[in-house]
């Protein structure tokens, strides 16, 4: 915003002018640095900022680094990302004062609503920011209504990770992107006893939902319009993706303990060479890749959803609700630098995730960083991952409503159903729209 | 002195029914000790996975079958959750070594001071019911073991609030106070049946002998009971050593619990690390269990042959 302020252009410059423009232009360049010191050291005390445990040594160190460069100490607290959620909650209903924290994108709007957060409307370079990010990442920080209700601290797109070498064996010449293409590839392979179950997925019922909206994506098929409104069961193709879900389930092609499996254990099948393909975020490359198994340097990784999509998540950072405005520049300060960039413009703070784990940021400046691209392993493609983000992922907005989790909730008991044989595509489609409008009319649990 | 008793009482029971042609046949026998061997498995087995995880690298670790008995070991996990070597190789944590160990220290001393406090005031509650009910105490013995089903979730948020006030969050004394939310009906429960088993003819001739009740309780039955506040103390130090909720709510990850589950950080895991580091944490438990099972066995199953 500060940058896009309009100049008034003069009509004339005589000689007087000139030299008044001149001095005053000189008095303000022997000034700036002093005033712009004293304007990062106009709130002194200390920050509160709570993370949840991912490498918090490294969290301390960067910033520390913020610190260091004359802005106030930050004091980090650390709780476990498990129970993050009714540990924040309690926290701030019970009065803490948090100035900055990390929050799971699906609790953004109900902490904005509860008071619990602020929105970064009017806030010095937000707009920057927003202008900043991949066009599709916007919808997850902006809401329906343009307030700007939290900044990223990460973010990912769904991938397809596939074996090579099982493939050239198979005779499979690209690696699968529609969902067909991926039940006839897994089928080949399991035909051709190259793997018994070729795909897996981190299937387990609290991660159902993340991939009901990556398959839909996959087909084209937008799960909530932009008002909320569940629209998935109006599109004809919708039952299709269960059908394939529940195929590739009920016909073997997925381990029977994926609905169990966490990521790690699904990274390790990668590497053993147990299955063939793996679709989740595109940092589980680096998960595959470090556990150094027989398979691990065959496992590359591809986009999925063709011509149409794939899920783009991440999990964000929110500024408390701050009264005294020193206080709120300071933190607003620290989140700029901890979820865009640190004041040379470079992308510091996410740089140290992506050398850490992979983890990427939704602005194409942090794909073209040279800090950036070294940081990535050379495994990585990462024009690939940043056109991914660019033009073949979306986010769904209405995942940061405040009645999602409550349908959020129910995806994985439905889904399970679908998979187990207990239900068919068509009531799985039904129960899925209900439990939306139920979720829509009020808390549903 | 009561277990002591117990078991002769049984031993007793035992060569009464051989005498009377009861004696048990080799296939019950033989059947007896396969369900023991059965049930020991089954509660062994997620230890020896838990501790073979510990000694294996990630690689071996996901090899089909898992490898019960690994043809190679390695100290290594137990070496990056000492020194924080987990580096970018692992996810999670990079800085375990600096925390696991003062984490352990504030288990124990929250857990250590939680069993003094608690079986001193459980001591008198329980001697107290037993000794000396009144009209409804039987309602107040219910009471207090319904106060045991009563949700973390429900109560935390006024713990968080009084200890804001006060000033005590993420402190041990934070832990110590809303511990015994839990605790201290355990210990009630237990020290309550212990005393109930008691002979009070020997708190009688101590009357006699002009002791006071407080005198009593202390010069006699403080003695007579150890092994059942030793019991009781074992399972205060248990419950208190793997509180998660209470932890996690009202400080920043200081016990070990709270510490153990970052090890899950945004879908991503380190289970050989986190199986080093359980592995570590369930020494000081497990030591203590060790050396006093005989007062725990022997305090439960008190009243069992009333």
């Amino acid at each position: 915003m500060t940058s896009n302020n309009s100049t008034k252009r003069p009509g004339g410059l005589d000689r007087r002018a000139f030299l008044k423009a001149g001095g005053a232009t000189a008095l303000a360049a022997i000034l700036a640095p002093g005033l712009a010191g004293r304007a990062e050291a106009a709130f002194s005390g200390t920050l509160d900022m709570l993370a949840w445990d991912f490498q918090p040594d490294t969290i301390k160190t960067l910033v520390g680094e913020w610190t260091a460069k004359g802005n106030p100490a930050v004091n980090v607290a650390v709780i476990p990302n498990l129970g993050f959620s009714p540990a924040l909650q309690t926290r701030l209903r019970g009065g803490d004062a948090i100035d900055l924290f990390y929050n799971f994108a699906y609790n953004s709007q109900k902490f904005i609503d509860q008071g619990w957060a602020a929105k970064l409307n009017d806030l010095p370079g937000v707009d920057d920011m927003v202008a900043d990010m991949f066009e599709s990442a916007r919808p997850a920080y902006v809401n329906a209504a343009g307030d700007i209700i939290s900044a990223p601290y990460f973010s990912a797109v769904h991938m397809m990770h596939y074996n090579d070498r099982m493939l050239k064996e198979a005779g499979i010449a690209a690696p699968p992107q529609t969902l067909q293409e991926i039940h006839d590839a897994s089928k080949a392979l399991k035909d051709k006893k190259i793997v018994d179950s070729p795909y897996v997925a981190y299937w387990v019922k609290e991660f159902c939902e993340e991939y009901l909206h990556t398959y839909l994506l996959n087909e084209g098929i937008t799960a909530f319009d932009t008002a909320g409104k569940p629209v998935f069961a109006d599109d004809p193709k919708t039952e299709g993706v269960f059908a394939w879900w529940q195929t590739m389930y009920q016909d073997g092609l997925a381990p029977k303990s994926v609905l169990n499996d966490d990521p790690g254990k699904l990274s390790n099948v990668m590497a053993q060479g147990d299955a063939a393909f793996f679709v989740l975020h595109h940092y589980f490359l680096t998960s595959i890749r470090s556990l150094n198994g027989p398979e691990s340097a065959n496992v590359m990784q591809s986009p999925i959803g063709g011509s149409n999509h794939t899920f783009q998540i991440g999990e964000v950072l929110q500024l408390g609700q701050i009264e005294d405005e020193e206080r709120r520049n300071a933190a607003w300060d620290l989140m700029k630098f901890y979820g865009w960039k640190d004041s040379a413009g470079k992308f510091t703070v996410f740089n140290q995730w992506a050398k850490a784990a992979g983890l990427a940021a939704p602005y194409p400046g942090f794909f073209k960083d040279p800090d950036v691209i070294a940081a990535f392993p050379d495994y990585y493609d990462l024009p690939l991952i940043s056109k991914t983000f660019e033009t073949g992922s979306k986010v769904i907005p209405a995942r940061t409503l405040p009645w999602y989790p409550d349908f959020q909730a129910k995806v994985g008991d439905i889904v399970h159903a679908l998979l187990l044989g207990q239900a068919t595509p068509k009531k799985t489609v039904e129960d899925l729209t209900a439990a939306a409008n139920s979720a829509q009319k009020g808390r549903s649990l | 002195m009561s277990d002591i008793a117990l078991t002769r009482t049984s031993r007793r029971r035992g060569k009464a029914a051989t005498a009377a042609g009861l004696q048990r046949s080799t296939t019950a026998t033989v059947i007896l000790y396969l369900c023991v061997a059965v049930f020991a498995v089954w509660i062994l087995l997620p230890v020896w996975y838990l501790v073979v995880s510990s000694l294996i690298t990630p690689t071996q670790l996901g090899v089909k079958p898992f490898p019960m008995i690994p043809s190679s070991i390695t100290f290594d996990n137990y070496l990056s959750v000492l020194t924080g070597a987990t580096g970018s190789k692992g996810f999670g944590s990079t800085d375990m070594g600096a925390r696991l160990i003062p984490a352990i220290g504030q288990s124990f001393f929250v857990s250590s001071v939680l069993v003094i406090l608690n079986l001193f005031i459980a001591g008198i509650a329980a001697y107290g019911l037993s000794r000396y009910p009144f009209t409804g105490s039987r309602g107040f013995e219910l009471a207090i073991i319904v106060s045991r089903v009563v949700p973390a979730i429900a109560i935390i948020g006024p713990f968080f609030v009084a200890f804001r006030v006060v000033g005590i969050l993420n402190t041990p004394w934070a832990l110590i106070i809303s511990y015994n939310v839990f605790t201290l009906p355990l210990a009630i429960m237990i020290l309550k049946n212990y005393f109930d088993q008691m002979p009070r003819e020997i708190e009688e001739a101590a009357k006699i002998d002009g002791a006071s009740r407080l005198q009593t309780l202390w010069i006699i039955i403080v003695p007579i009971a150890r092994p059942g506040l030793v019991a009781a103390g074992v399972l205060i130090f248990l419950e208190s050593w793997s509180e998660f909720f209470y932890s996690l709510v009202l400080t920043n990850q200081l016990t070990v619990p709270p510490l153990l589950a970052g090890f899950q950080s945004v879908q991503q895991f380190n289970w050989n690390s986190l199986a080093a580091a359980t592995v570590m944490s369930m020494i000081p438990p497990v030591v203590l269990v060790v050396i006093f099972q005989r007062h725990v066995v022997g305090a439960l199953t008190a009243g069992a042959v009333k």
